[in-house]
């Protein structure tokens, strides 16, 4: 589709790049980082030029850049996150959606880098289990479990944020809180 | 709020983003991965020069042919002994070889007898092996096995009394004695069964007695090389003077091969000098795929200009030409000196 074509890589890149955006942002938490990690993986896609002749699904391509620049970031001994024993600063019982957001940024920070990716994949991408597996290189059974321990470390996190609202479900598959 | 799904709560994280429709930030990322395409290029073409001088260089520091190889120059004393084109190793013994030294036992020079009085060699003398000429001289070959090793399949027994071609063959091989058949002479009587190596000739032409010899005993095959510089053979041919050899580290680190060992160097009293050191294992020849064996060497200098060195090799493997290795060297450090300060190699 996009075979090089220079043209067709900047409309590609307009594109996506919002979604990107967004994606980065809950895999992050930070604006200004989220934008960096847009603009390597974007740059890696433009970087590998004639490779994507060969490659049958440039939106996947992306994503699954994506998710590796954010991996690898982490990995980073100076961006590596320190969780804290108790989430800081929880908003007070009565939550608007600015409120909800922020407690949901907040709760979603102390999700470890590989679950969040599973989340934001498989809950914000809605990509099907298999996939989110392709995307992340793992198998099936591991974004299964993933996903669960994510959203049950999310829910716990999120704690009392959601008082009445609470799915106590374990069915991940749910994906309900 | 209530089942809220996963989605919706990350819609309501999502909207802390403000995502604008900057056209400029398609055209950074483009520059951006052009800047990185052209660093690429300039990388690649730095590693490429690199890579080229590299080579280069690397071709023009390779050691000189045959460096540190136990067949060729180490020291101007050591005449190059290379491994020619193999070829199938003909035997030059036979049993009716098995003479004593007929040519050495003739005319020794007068330099060998002068340093044979200030020196006696251990090794056996002309007048020795003159007193008992079928036991001294060819005692490698004297077990069955090592005859029927070396002994060619037309070659008839020694033992038939019958006269016959064969007979006066032998006559004529104890007149004329093959350097095989010298050399076997000069080696302990259980060394083994001697032959020369056809394909190292480079020595050969140096002395007539100087080249590789091929020591096999029960099924294994060592090596025997000897070199030879004598003035009187040769006089053309570069030497190392005994001040030289003095100054000279057999054991000096080698930056392509693995040192030699166990240097000793001993002046005697007439003005000789004998050298022995250790060679060691696993050397690969610099001009071939040969891998030489552990051994011994000793070099005796004269301050006449003669010189003759003696190495013995486990074995040399890398090629199926010289058969199985020995565990040790066929002559151990003591008879290589023993062997290297014979005064008869010069009479030849």
């Amino acid at each position: 589709m996009l075979a090089g074509d220079d043209e067709a890589l900047r409309e590609f890149i307009a594109l996506r790049r919002g979604p990107l955006l967004r994606s980065a942002f809950l895999l992050c938490g930070d604006v200004h980082e989220a934008e960096d990690l847009v603009q390597s993986t974007l740059v890696k896609v433009v970087m590998a030029g004639r490779r994507l002749d060969r490659i049958d699904n440039i939106e996947a391509y992306t994503r699954r850049t994506l998710m590796s620049v954010f991996i690898s970031s982490r990995r980073r001994l100076w961006r590596r996150e320190h969780p804290h024993a108790a989430p800081p600063d929880h908003p007070a019982a009565v939550y608007g959606d600015i409120d909800m957001g922020l407690a949901v940024r907040t709760a979603l920070a102390e999700v470890p880098p590989r679950q969040r990716a599973v989340l934001v994949l498989r809950y914000w991408e809605d990509l099907s289990v298999e996939e989110t597996a392709q995307i992340l290189g793992v198998s099936t059974g591991t974004v299964k479990s993933q996903s669960a321990r994510g959203l049950a470390t999310l829910r716990s996190a999120l704690g009392d944020a959601l008082p009445d609202a609470v799915d106590r479900s374990t069915d991940a598959e749910e994906a309900r809180l | 709020m209530k089942d809220m799904r996963v989605k919706e709560l990350l819609g309501l994280a999502a909207q802390g983003l403000t995502v604008h429709d900057d056209p400029s930030a398609v055209d950074a990322i483009m520059a951006r991965a052009d800047r990185l395409r052209r660093r690429r290029r300039i990388a690649l073409a730095t590693c490429s020069a690199v890579a080229v001088v590299a080579v280069g260089v690397g071709t023009a520091l390779l050691p000189q042919p045959g460096m540190g190889a136990p067949n060729t120059r180490i020291a101007a004393s050591e005449l190059p002994v290379p491994p020619a084109v193999p070829s199938p190793a003909a035997p030059e013994r036979t049993p009716q070889d098995r003479t004593p030294r007929t040519v050495p036992g003739t005319s020794p020079t007068p330099s060998a007898t002068t340093s044979a009085e200030s020196a006696p060699p251990p090794a056996p003398t002309p007048t020795e092996t003159s007193s008992a000429p079928s036991t001294a001289s060819t005692p490698a070959t004297k077990t069955p096995t090592t005859q029927a090793t070396s002994r060619p399949p037309t070659t008839k027994s020694p033992a038939s009394s019958a006269p016959s071609p064969t007979a006066a063959d032998s006559t004529t091989n104890t007149r004329n004695p093959t350097p095989a058949q010298v050399v076997a002479g000069r080696l302990p009587p259980d060394a083994g069964t001697v032959t020369k190596d056809s394909r190292a000739t480079a020595a050969s032409q140096s002395h007539p007695l100087g080249g590789t010899y091929l020591v096999t005993k029960n099924g294994r095959t060592g090596i025997v090389q000897v070199a030879i510089h004598d003035p009187a053979v040769n006089p053309d041919q570069p030497y190392r003077t005994v001040e030289d050899e003095l100054t000279y580290n057999h054991c000096a680190p080698d930056p392509y091969a693995p040192p030699n060992t166990d240097c000793t160097t001993q002046q005697r009293s007439d003005g000789s000098v004998v050298k022995t050191w250790t060679r060691p294992g696993n050397q690969p020849d610099s001009e071939s795929s040969l891998v030489y064996g552990k051994g011994y060497a000793a070099s005796v200098t004269y301050p006449d200009g003669r010189a003759v060195v003696i190495t013995s090799l486990a074995g040399i493997t890398g090629s199926d030409e010289y058969g199985t290795p020995m565990d040790a060297p066929p002559l151990d450090k003591a008879t290589v000196a023993e062997v290297a300060r014979d005064t008869s190699w010069f009479a030849s």
